[in-house]
């Protein structure tokens, strides 16, 4: 129910009120609003039209609420059909019982004999009126004869005397003009008599004379002169006597009146009064009943529409609770744990809200913290998957029958292919992992035997071992071609049952720097010790030919000059070898100043292109190269190498091969260090389109004595990888994607400052 | 509803016969004369003693443009009642005379051509002037007591009025 129609109500019930008030006040015999009954009568029967309009609004609308089966309008139709009826049964029960009374009340006040027992009553005041009245009229008769005989100057005296005697008010004698000619009054200052007027003269002649009751007061009457009490009037006519008594010779008239005895008149009185009010209430009766139950009627009205609107502002009171309860379930059905209002009663009803509230709050605390423990457990599943991810180690999980249950991507990465689809099917079934799965089987067998055999309760947590599987499957006669595998492998206790887990690292680039480092340290020991027996070899040789160079015939001595000539040479060429080895086992260490490397390249190209910039080296030089720290020679010595090595790659090509072209580049290069700043490095890039390096020179290019080339001691690359070792740099070689060719790229992270 | 053609008025109606404003030195005088009957209902509650009461409304205006200026409203009432002891009936003017009278028909004729009486002061008029005037005579219930107000509401018998009738007379002498 909105504000504003409560308002309305209220304010209509107390007018309403007030006006009843003022009806049922009214409604009894009083005067009290007399004249602006019908007015009163009025007001009242539209103010409660008013609130009858009110009223069907709310009823309305409280009806349309429900055909629309708005939530809530049930349980209030309900809930003010059952308070209305509570409230109206008494009422029209009441109000029935109550217009019976009335009416049955206001019949039996008229009774049949109530009124003709006031109408024998003001009969016999009639009639004792009537008599007195004949009576005087049978004096004045008598009176007349007598006058007729007298003459005037005795009538005065006989009036007077007839006047005191029959205790008359007045006695006069008029004309026919009313006129008067003598009076039975004493006193002259007495007020006028009333004379009789025409009409009663004129009855007085015709008829045997005029007799009349007159006076009486009347209701209501705002008269300005005295009440006049009751009294007899009788006018008859003087007979002319046959004396000369008339002087005229016109008709006289005497006049008696009589006053009504005292109590007489005040009974006649009384008892007209009763009757004139009797009767009124009788005409009136049927008034005064529809006064009655008009009043009852809105009375009535006022009583029902106070019972709906109560009806009303209980079943609101009551309903809200309980809808806001239902409104409550529903939401947390749906899952919305929103906190719902309370009604903040002291009863049992306000307690459910508040318990209801209560536990919502509760459940929406539950689920928070269970969504965040979820949430937890999802961004600690998401770190571990992206660690694991990220590791650069490969990790395979099996289960029990080594079925492959999951892999990282390292493992893709570094057996270079991927495991998507094998999920969930052996490792034996997998073709390009035999080797490898039986590796594994063999060394989670034997790990279990030593575990057994050794029968000690602290198992051996895990095996290690090196394992060599084929690099890729496209080529798998190439015997030299593998990667060489650290594997470690356990047992992964799940929930019912056991895994394996294995974890393994591509370990050949270590391998190959061992193998480089082997090298250097066999490179310098047998330089050593082949040194030194060669120079007692030539020297003997030398010495041998230096003897026995006159002391043999020709054809021996040719044959001494020979031998001697080729034991010198090849001596020279072991020293030369073992020279190579010297230098590359002990590389002077660099000195390190800064310099300019675009200035160092365009000299070096210089050397080879002469000058002439069409050709087949080309140069892409960053024009803002910040200085490098580097030890001249051996970076001229790197580069040397790279042009080399460059050019031997385009020297023999096909016939119909695009025309060689070897790009030089430098580069500024920025990247964020551990601490995340911002670093710069220079890149030194040398591309050429050449055949490009097989997979196998790819992956160990830079040990020593591995080489493409039919000639060659292959230790180029693996000198420029120690001096870049030594500058703190990173070299790179691939095959480059937009034509077949190599590129090797040097990354120098020492800046000049 | 009776229509009878006869030299009185129709059952509960008041007819009136004549009316005009004449000045003379007390002041605007109305002179009028009604037509009127009294049905059975009202004649049997008269002589049971239940006064009835007549009263003459007279409003004079002067039309302006949309509202009529109200220069005089004025009303007079005459009562008729019936005394059982006296068998007499007796017509008065509320604040003036009262008259017996042996018949109905003789009391009513103060209420059918009631004596002239002032409706307005001299002063009250400008001279000159063109003043429209409605006459009308009613039973008036609101001298009765309450319930035959209400039975009034419903009962036709109770309900006595004449039409407004409308003239315009100039004032001045």
């Amino acid at each position: 129910m909105t504000r504003v129609l409560r308002y309305m109500l209220v304010v209509g019930g107390a007018i309403m009120s007030i006006l009843l008030f003022l009806l049922a006040s009214a409604s009894d015999n009083s005067t009290f609003f007399d004249e602006h009954y019908s007015w009163l009568l009025g007001l009242n029967l539209l103010v409660a039209l008013a609130l009858l309009v009110l009223i069907s609004v709310l009823l309305v609308r409280l009806y349309r609420r429900y055909r629309r089966k708005k939530f809530g309008s049930r349980l209030m139709a309900r809930l003010v059909l059952l308070f209305a009826a509570i409230g109206i049964l008494p009422g029209v029960v009441i109000y029935a019982v109550s217009v019976q009374f009335v009416s049955h009340s206001i019949e039996s006040w008229f009774d049949v004999r109530v009124e003709s027992a006031l109408e024998s009553g003001v009969k016999l005041g009639q009639l004792v009126l009537d008599s007195a009245l004949n009576e005087l009229n049978a004096k004045a008769m008598r009176t007349a004869q007598e006058l007729a005989n007298l003459p005037p100057s005795a009538q005065t005296a006989h009036l007077s005397r007839l006047r005191d005697e029959s205790h008359l008010q007045e006695a006069v004698i008029v004309t026919a003009n009313s006129q008067l000619v003598a009076t039975g009054s004493r006193e002259i200052s007495r007020l006028m008599p009333d004379l009789p007027t025409a009409a009663m003269l004129l009855q007085a002649r015709m008829t045997s004379g005029f007799s009349a009751i007159e006076g009486g007061t009347e209701q209501n009457d705002t008269a300005k002169h005295a009440d006049i009490p009751l009294r007899l009037r009788v006018v008859v006519a003087i007979p002319v006597a046959s004396t000369a008594l008339s002087l005229q010779g016109e008709s006289l008239f005497l006049q008696l009146t009589q006053p009504v005895p005292q109590n007489m008149a005040s009974n006649a009185e009384a008892l007209r009064v009763a009757y004139g009010e009797y009767q009124t209430r009788s005409l009136g009766r049927s008034g005064l009943r529809k006064i009655y139950i008009v009043t009852l009627s809105l009375t009535l009205l006022l009583a029902i529409f106070g019972a709906i609107t109560s009806a009303f502002m209980i079943a609101t009171n009551l309903a809200r609770p309980l809808l806001l309860l239902v409104q409550g379930t529903k939401a947390v059905a749906e899952g919305d744990l929103s906190p719902r209002p309370i009604i903040a009663s002291p009863d049992e009803l306000g307690q459910l809200t508040q318990s209801f509230y209560a536990m919502t709050m509760q459940l929406s605390d539950a689920r928070t913290t269970a969504e965040k423990n979820r949430a937890e457990l999802e961004n600690a599943k998401i770190y571990l998957e992206s660690v694991l991810a990220n590791m650069s180690a490969g990790v395979m999980v099996m289960d029990g029958d080594f079925r492959l249950v999951s892999c990282n991507e390292s493992v893709e990465r570094i057996l270079q292919q991927s495991f998507r689809g094998y999920l969930g099917q052996s490792l034996a079934a997998i073709e390009s992992l035999s080797a490898f799965s039986a590796a594994i089987s063999k060394a989670f067998s034997s790990q279990s035997a030593q575990s057994a055999a050794s029968g000690s309760k602290h198992d051996e947590l895990h095996w290690q071992q090196q394992i060599e599987i084929a690099r890729t499957i496209d080529d798998p006669e190439e015997v030299d071609n593998v990667i060489t595998l650290l594997a470690r492998g356990s047992r992964l206790p799940v929930k019912n049952g056991v895994g394996y887990i294995v974890v393994f690292d591509n370990i050949s680039d270590v391998i190959s720097a061992q193998r480089s480092i082997a090298w250097g340290e066999v490179a310098r020991r047998l330089a050593h010790e082949i040194k030194n027996p060669l120079t007692p070899i030539q020297l003997s040789a030398e010495r041998l030919q230096m003897k026995l160079e006159g002391k043999l015939e020709e054809k021996e001595a040719a044959i001494l000059n020979k031998s001697t000539a080729t034991i010198v040479n090849q001596v020279e060429s072991m020293k030369r070898m073992v020279d190579d080895f010297r230098d590359y086992a002990k590389t002077p260490p660099a000195v390190l100043e800064a310099l300019d490397l675009n200035a160092l390249i365009e000299e070096i190209i210089h050397l080879y292109t002469g000058g002439d910039s069409s050709g087949a080296i080309r140069t892409v030089l960053a024009p803002d190269l910040p200085q490098v720290m580097g030890d001249v020679t051996q970076l001229r010595q790197i580069i040397h190498n790279l042009l080399q090595n460059a050019q031997d790659a385009v020297s023999d090509r096909p016939v119909d091969a695009p025309s060689p072209q070897i790009d030089v580049i430098t580069e500024t290069v920025h990247y964020q260090d551990a601490n995340n700043q911002d670093q710069v490095a220079v890149r030194l890039s040398v591309a050429d389109n050449g055949s490009g390096f097989s997979p196998r020179i790819l992956a160990r290019a830079f040990e020593p004595y591995v080489t493409s080339k039919s000639r060659g001691t292959g230790l180029g690359l693996a000198m420029v990888k120690k001096i870049i070792d030594e500058h703190d740099g990173k070299i790179d070689i691939q095959n480059r994607t937009d034509v077949t060719g190599a590129k090797v790229s040097i990354l120098l992270l020492k800046l000049a400052p | 509803m009776l229509i009878c053609v006869s030299s009185h008025a129709a059952d509960n109606s008041i007819e009136i016969d004549r009316a005009q404003i004449q000045s003379s030195d007390e002041g605007y005088k109305l002179s009028a004369s009604f037509s009127l009957d009294l049905n059975r209902g009202l004649e049997d509650s008269l002589s049971h003693g239940l006064p009835l009461y007549f009263t003459t409304d007279v409003e004079i205006s002067r039309p302006r443009w949309f509202w009529d200026e109200r220069a005089a409203s004025v009303k007079q009432t005459t009562r008729i009642s019936y005394n059982v002891l006296t068998r007499q009936y007796s017509a008065t003017i509320l604040g003036g005379l009262q008259q017996n009278y042996r018949t109905l028909d003789e009391a009513l004729s103060l209420v059918r051509s009631p004596p002239r009486w002032v409706v307005a002061d001299n002063s009250d008029l400008d001279a000159d002037e063109t003043y429209m005037v409605a006459v009308r005579m009613r039973l008036d219930i609101s001298h009765l007591p309450k319930p035959f107000q209400v039975n009034a509401i419903n009962n036709k018998d109770w309900r006595m009025s004449s039409d407004w009738k409308r003239f315009s007379f100039k004032a001045g002498r």
